[in-house]
């Protein structure tokens, strides 16, 4: 199993005829790319065409972010509900691929929910016509609902299967021929699982619990229909850091002073971690003012880029001890 | 301190979708193989004669509802991708679009376009196109194809088209060919009205005797580029793709197929090659692949931005049009019969 993560703000999810979503799921799945060397802004392009003929969207700055073209899967489930009711859900769910630096790989899917525009399943090209929205038969609570999706997270999902579509993703690029399938780093894959509450007017909020599971983030939002786009921005931008953090904080670092430690040379790994990961940490709040808002106020409660800054340090402490005294055994 | 608005954006995050000429009415006057012209004009003759009586009867309704300068065209399809007989004895392109051109003239109208069937598999912008002005308009319309889910689908399991293949419906279940087979279930179409219309489409074959396969994309899915070539909602990447190209008065047609564009026009002043409505007009041996066609188009996710282009531009018409939003709502179909009015010469 590999795993992704994602990113993108492209999609519309408001229906033509009005009806607003008031609740959005989603998933992140970020890992490294299975690739030796960073892949150049052309091959990261190519890797991204997962649909010939759709636009790959790209944007150099302030990091390198090439987004794949969504990609769509019907459903016709149940859904997971919590305590009491039940719901059918019935649409289709989006997924996409993001690529950054040409290093970070992320799948996402993630899907918004609103209420059913008819009391049986519609003919199909309706549901095509909002890609990205199921309609739920049924009339669950939406707490219950939320509740139940967030809950069920050992495979396999007895409800919407987002986790298999993102995974799905990832191993699709992962396979891909031009890939030379090792990686400079052995880390793990970690996921994002989330769900926004939706209601005309509500502020943007946010609550991030890490759960019992390794490397895994549950993250509760809120905010307005509008604001959907910008949340699934953000949970891609909180799985992107949240993966460079752990992955330098319980990956590279104890490894290199294991490594001190027993003689070994962990220089190649530090430089990796300075080179290739410092650069990729670049909170998003040059996005919009309400994204700045947003990360500021995730900031202020969990401190992740001064966390991240001493581990930085950290790293150049260990690089600078190895020059100093170098390792008996190369 | 006051606060500074700055913007910054990338041209590469968002693609710009190109718009393309729309008529009001393109009419598929036939569609024909290669090696129906062995016989010289005899059966392009009588398919267009079947046609002349619709096509003017539908160019009387389109100029009643929208003027008399509505913009009408004529377009006839020339099979080139269903492997044939020989190539030695496959007419030359400059001799049908001569036979096709005196037919019409029999038959009392003008063919504005010559589309090749090859072309609608992988779009040729001119003549001895390479890689660089072509595009896989098969695989792009394959890629854009979202099967129906199936109750209890909650995105665990990939989904089937990969196979090559796209039902309406749910498939009967495997199962062995036994006169004791207890578990046999019904096909069943989704939606379906009392009782099923259960349709199986094979999408692409593989030609197994190479490593590398090539896909061989059936009459059905090609037809579904055709129709939606003809209703001008295909882009490669936002670019227009397949563009009507009109030879020079002393450029000569090439000698083979695979040379000639896509979309050849023959006439100076033809209306536009795409249009609101597409009204095809054929004999009835096309009827399952068209129908094919409708479901795929049918399974389409098409690209917002394209359908608002197309939808804006018709209400915005001296006489607006109401497009419906479904494209299949676009399409009209003639299959004339087999009774044929012999002459006494």
């Amino acid at each position: 199993m590999s795993r992704t993560t994602t990113d993108r703000d492209r999609n519309r999810t408001v229906h033509d005829d009005g009806t607003q979503p008031w609740l959005g799921f989603g998933e992140v799945r970020t890992c490294l790319i299975q690739n030796l060397g960073t892949l150049s802004p052309s091959a990261s392009v190519a890797l991204m065409q997962l649909t010939p003929g759709s636009p790959v969207s790209k944007v150099d700055r302030p990091v390198r972010r090439v987004v794949s073209p969504e990609q769509v899967t019907g459903v016709d489930c149940r859904l997971q509900v919590a305590r009491e009711g039940r719901g059918r859900a019935i649409g289709t769910v989006l997924s996409h691929a993001v690529v950054t630096n040409g290093r970070i790989l992320q799948g996402t899917a993630y899907v918004a929910l609103s209420e059913a525009t008819s009391k049986e399943r519609r003919e199909w090209r309706h549901y095509l016509r909002h890609q990205g929205v199921v309609e739920v038969l049924g009339s669950p609570k939406p707490h219950n609902i939320v509740d139940g999706y967030l809950a069920d997270v050992s495979p396999p999902a007895r409800g919407l299967d987002l986790a298999s579509i993102s995974d799905r993703i990832i191993d699709e690029v992962q396979q891909s021929d031009t890939l030379n399938h090792t990686t400079a780093l052995r880390a793990s894959t970690a996921v994002v699982r989330w769900a926004a509450t939706l209601a005309k007017d509500a502020k943007p909020t946010v609550g991030i619990a890490k759960s019992d599971l390794p490397n895994l983030h549950v993250i509760r939002l809120s905010g307005a229909p509008d604001d959907l786009p910008m949340l699934i921005r953000f949970c891609e931008e909180f799985a992107l850091h949240e993966w460079l953090l752990t992955t330098v904080q319980d990956v590279i670092v104890p490894r290199a002073e294991t490594d001190i430690a027993r003689d070994r040379d962990p220089l190649d790994s530090l430089l990796f971690a300075l080179n290739e990961l410092v650069p990729l940490w670049m909170p998003p709040t040059h996005l919009s003012p309400d994204m700045k808002a947003l990360w500021e106020a995730m900031e202020s409660r969990t401190h992740y880029s001064r966390l991240f800054e001493r581990q930085v340090a950290r790293i150049r402490d260990l690089r600078d001890q190895v020059k100093i005294r170098p390792p008996r055994r190369f | 301190m006051t606060a500074v608005d700055v913007s910054y954006d990338e041209m590469t995050q968002t693609a710009k979708v190109d718009a393309v000429p729309l008529g009001h009415l393109s009419v598929e006057t036939g569609h024909l193989y290669l090696d129906d012209f062995a016989e010289g004009d005899r059966k392009i003759a009588r398919q267009l004669e079947q046609a002349a009586p619709w096509l003017e009867a539908a160019g009387k309704r389109i100029r009643k509802r929208f003027g008399r300068n509505a913009r009408i065209s004529t377009c006839f399809l020339v099979d080139d991708y269903t492997p044939s007989g020989s190539a030695l004895d496959q007419p030359k392109p400059s001799e049908v679009v001569d036979i096709v051109t005196t037919a019409a003239d029999q038959a009392g109208f003008r063919i504005d376009y010559l589309a090749r069937e090859a072309g609608c598999a992988v779009a040729c912008e001119r003549p001895y196109s390479g890689p660089r002005d072509q595009s896989a308009l098969a695989d792009i319309v394959a890629g854009l194809i979202v099967e129906e889910a199936a109750v209890g689908a909650n995105g665990s399991r990939p989904p089937t088209a990969q196979t090559g293949w796209l039902s309406n419906g749910e498939r009967s279940p495997a199962v062995a060919v036994a006169m004791d087979a207890p578990d046999w279930e019904p096909p069943e179409e989704f939606g379906k009205y009392r009782h099923s219309v259960f349709v199986d489409i094979e999408l692409w074959s593989l030609d197994n005797n190479q490593t590398h396969a090539e896909r061989q994309y059936s009459c059905s899915l090609l037809s579904a580029v055709w129709q939606l070539l003809r209703l001008g909602l295909l882009r490669n990447a936002g670019k227009a793709v397949a563009k009507p190209y009109r030879f020079g008065p002393n450029e000569a047609f090439p000698d083979l197929w695979s040379q000639l564009p896509s979309i050849t026009q023959l006439t100076a002043d033809a209306a536009p090659f795409a249009a609101y409505q597409a009204l095809s007009v054929l004999p009835p041996h096309f009827r399952a692949a068209e129908h094919a066609a409708e479901i795929i188009i049918d399974h389409l996710r098409f690209d917002g931005a394209v359908l608002k282009q197309t939808a804006d531009r018709a209400r915005d018409e001296t006489n607006p049009v109401t497009l419906p939003d479904n494209p299949v709502g676009r399409m009209s179909h003639l299959f004339f019969d087999d009774v044929h009015v012999t002459h006494n010469d």
